[in-house]
C-alpha cells in the first residue's frame, strides 16, 4: 500500500496545474511560485511552511478559467477532480503540496501533520483537495477522517465532493459515514466521486434508517439518498413503495429509478410533471436528479437567508 | 448602512448574537486574540485558540453572512507568565501571516508590569517585521498613564501612528491619542467602559476623523449590537450621516485595511440594512427570522 501514483504522473500533473495557474498570473507571481516550488522540492520543511503560510499575501485570489482543451486534459490527468472549481490561492497551495518530496515517508507525513495542526479554513480546504495527488494515500486516512468529522462545511466538501480520494483510499466505515454526512449537511450526493461503485448493504441500512428518522420527524429527505438502492431494492421494498407515493416529483422519480434498476414490479404514478427525461438511465439520471434537487434547495435557502432549520 | 465591529470576541458569543448582528447590518467583524477568562497554562491551548480564530470561528460567522477577521497576538494579561509567553512568541509568526489576519493584537498593558512591557515591545517589533497594523488594548485601571505609555513605547519602536489603533478610549484619553496621530477606538460596553450617549458627544466635539466605534463584546455582560445601536442613536441625535459612516464603518476599514487583508469587496454582496426598510424602528429584512429593535431607549448602552 505504497505510493499509488507514479513520480512521472505526479510530475505531469504538476506541470499541467502550474500552466493553469500561470495563465492568470503576473510575472512576479509566476517567478515567486516557481522559486518556491523549486525550494520546496529540495526538502527543507521551513521553506515549505514559509511559502505555504504566506500564500494569501503573495498571490491574488480569484477564480480560475480553463479552456476546453485544459478541461479535457484535466479530466484525463485528474479523474474525479474539478480544478476549474478551485480558486487561484487554492491552486497555488495544492501545487506546493504536490511539490513536497515523496522520498522520505515519515518526514512527509510529519510535515503534513504540522501543517494540518495550524491550518486555517482556506488552507485546510486546499490540503484536502490535494489528497488524491499526494503519496502514501493510506497513511492519510486518519487526517481524511478529521476532514469528514468536521463541522465546517467548506472543509467537509473539500474531501467529500469532486474528490476521488475517499473512493480510492478510505476504509468502509469512514466511507459510509461520509456518504451519510453528505446528506446530513445538505450537500449534493451526485458530487461524491464513486458513489455508484462503492456501496454495501450496511450503507443501505444506515441510509434507510436515516430516512425513517426524517420521516418520523416530519422532515424532508433528499431524493438522492436512494441512489444506491437499485442493488438492494428487494430488501427495502417498503421504503421504495412509500417513496413512490410521495407528493414530491423528485422523490417519485427516485423511486422509479430504483424500481427499474432493482427490478421491482412497482408502478410509480407518472404525472405530467415527471422531471427527468426518460432516455437517461443509471448514473446520468441520478446526476440530473441531484442537480434538480440542488437547485431546489438553493432556491429555498435564498428566500430564508437566516433560517437555520436543518436540511 | 453597513457596519463593521472591529473588536468583538465572537468565540464567547452564541449564534443568537450572530443572527441579530447580521439582521442589524453588521457585515464584518474583527476578533482580537485575547484570553479566555482564566489564564492558559500550555502553549498548545494558545495554538489551538489561534487556529480557531482562523478556522472554526471564521466559518461560524460565514454561516450568517458575516465576514470574520482576526488579530493575532499575546495579550497583556497572559504576558505575565514569562516562560509560557516566550513559547507563545515562538508560534505567533505561524499565524500572523495567515489570510484575514489584520493586525498584531490585542497587545499592551494590563497592570503595567515589566513582563507586559517586554512582550508588548517584542510584538511591536513583530508587527513591523510582518508589516501589520497594531491593535492596542489600553488598561482599564490607571488608564490615562497606561495609554500614554502605550503610545510612547510604540513611537520608541518606530511604529507610525497611522498603523496603530489605540482602543478602549474615553473622555480622558481621546485628546492625546488624536493629537498624536493614532487611531482612537472606543468600546461601547455597559457599566464599565464607554456609553453611546457619551460617544455621540465625543464625535460632536472631536469630529469623526480617526475615531472608531466597537463593542468588545465578550463573556461579560456586553452588547454585540453596540455598533449599530450607536449608529442609530447618532442619527436620532442629529450627527451627520457621513460622520456616522466613518466611525462605524469606514475608519475601521481604512485602519485595518492597511494589512492588505481587509477589503470591502469581500462583503460586496451584503446589502447591510436599508434605513428605508426600517418599519417602526424594527429591522425586518425580507426572509429573515431575527428582528432587532433599533429604536428609542433600546439604543442606549451605558
Amino acid at each position: 500500500m505504497g505510493d499509488a501514483m507514479t513520480e512521472e504522473s505526479r510530475t505531469q500533473i504538476a506541470a499541467f496545474l502550474l500552466r493553469v495557474f500561470e495563465q492568470s498570473s503576473s510575472d512576479e507571481e509566476s517567478q515567486r511560485l516557481n522559486a518556491s516550488l523549486a525550494l520546496i522540492s529540495q526538502g527543507q520543511r521551513r521553506n515549505f511552511f514559509i511559502a505555504f503560510a504566506g500564500s494569501a499575501r503573495f498571490y491574488v485570489n480569484g477564480p480560475l478559467s480553463l479552456s476546453e482543451d485544459d478541461l479535457k486534459l484535466g479530466e484525463q490527468l485528474l479523474p474525479g477532480l474539478k480544478p476549474e472549481l478551485w480558486d487561484r490561492l487554492q491552486l497555488a497551495r495544492i501545487l506546493m503540496l504536490v511539490s513536497l518530496p515523496a522520498g522520505d515517508k515519515s518526514a512527509f507525513l510529519q510535515t503534513l501533520q504540522m501543517l494540518f495542526d495550524t491550518s486555517d479554513l482556506g488552507e485546510q480546504t486546499a490540503m484536502y483537495a490535494a489528497f488524491p495527488l499526494l503519496p502514501w494515500p493510506f497513511s492519510l486516512q486518519l487526517m481524511a477522517a478529521e476532514g469528514i468529522r468536521t463541522s465546517m462545511t467548506d472543509v467537509f466538501a473539500a474531501i467529500a465532493l469532486h474528490n476521488p480520494y475517499p473512493f480510492e483510499s478510505l476504509d468502509e466505515n469512514t466511507w459510509n459515514q461520509m456518504v451519510l454526512k453528505t446528506l446530513f449537511m445538505g450537500l449534493p450526493l451526485y458530487k461524491v466521486v464513486g458513489i455508484d461503485a462503492r456501496h454495501s448493504l450496511e450503507l443501505a441500512t444506515m441510509l434507510s434508517d436515516y430516512a425513517h428518522e426524517r420521516w418520523a420527524a416530519g422532515r424532508v429527505v433528499s431524493p438522492e439518498l436512494w441512489r444506491i438502492f437499485g442493488h438492494y431494492a428487494s430488501q427495502f421494498e417498503t421504503d421504495i413503495v412509500q417513496l413512490a407515493s410521495s407528493t414530491d416529483p423528485l422523490e417519485r422519480a427516485a423511486a422509479a429509478l430504483v424500481a427499474e434498476s432493482g427490478k421491482l414490479s412497482l408502478t410509480v404514478a407518472s404525472h405530467s410533471d415527471a422531471p427527468l427525461s426518460p432516455e437517461k438511465k443509471g448514473s446520468e439520471a441520478w446526476d440530473d436528479l441531484g442537480k434538480l434537487w440542488e437547485e431546489k434547495q438553493a432556491f429555498t435557502a435564498q428566500s430564508s437567508v437566516f433560517d437555520t432549520t436543518e436540511k | 448602512m453597513k457596519f463593521i465591529d472591529p473588536h468583538i470576541h465572537m468565540s464567547s458569543r452564541t449564534t443568537d448574537d450572530y443572527q441579530r448582528m447580521a439582521a442589524a447590518g453588521i457585515v464584518a467583524v474583527i476578533e482580537p486574540a485575547f484570553w479566555m477568562g482564566q489564564p492558559r497554562t500550555e502553549v498548545g491551548t494558545f495554538k489551538d485558540y489561534y487556529s480557531s480564530l482562523v478556522g472554526w470561528e471564521r466559518f461560524r460567522a460565514s454561516q450568517f453572512g458575516i465576514k470574520h477577521y482576526c488579530t493575532i497576538g499575546l495579550n497583556s494579561k497572559e504576558a505575565n507568565n514569562v516562560p509560557l509567553a516566550e513559547k507563545v512568541m515562538e508560534i505567533l509568526p505561524l499565524f500572523a501571516m495567515k489570510e484575514g489576519v489584520v493586525a498584531i493584537g490585542e497587545i499592551g498593558y494590563d497592570d503595567q508590569t515589566e513582563a507586559e512591557d517586554r512582550f508588548y515591545r517584542e510584538q511591536l517589533e513583530l508587527a513591523k517585521q510582518v508589516n501589520l497594523p497594531v491593535m492596542v488594548h489600553t488598561p482599564h485601571r490607571d488608564k490615562k498613564r497606561g495609554t500614554i505609555k502605550s503610545m510612547d513605547v510604540a513611537e520608541e519602536h518606530g511604529l507610525a501612528p497611522h498603523m496603530v489603533v489605540i482602543d478602549h478610549n474615553n473622555e480622558e484619553t481621546v485628546k492625546d491619542v488624536l493629537d498624536r496621530g493614532f487611531w482612537a477606538a472606543f468600546t461601547i460596553y455597559p457599566h464599565t467602559k464607554m456609553g453611546n450617549e457619551r460617544m455621540c458627544e465625543v464625535v460632536r466635539q472631536y469630529g469623526p476623523e480617526r475615531i472608531i466605534v466597537d463593542s468588545s463584546a465578550d463573556w461579560g455582560i456586553s452588547d454585540p449590537l453596540s455598533v449599530p445601536k450607536t449608529a442609530a442613536l447618532m442619527i436620532e441625535k442629529g450627527i451627520p450621516e457621513e460622520h456616522i459612516r466613518l466611525v462605524t464603518y469606514q475608519n475601521a476599514l481604512d485602519a485595518y485595511g492597511q494589512s492588505g487583508q481587509f477589503d470591502e469587496k469581500a462583503w460586496a454582496d451584503n446589502p447591510g440594512i436599508d434605513q428605508r426598510e426600517l418599519f417602526e424602528g424594527n429591522s425586518i429584512l425580507r426572509g429573515q427570522k431575527a428582528q432587532v429593535d433599533l429604536k428609542g431607549s433600546n439604543l442606549i448602552v451605558e
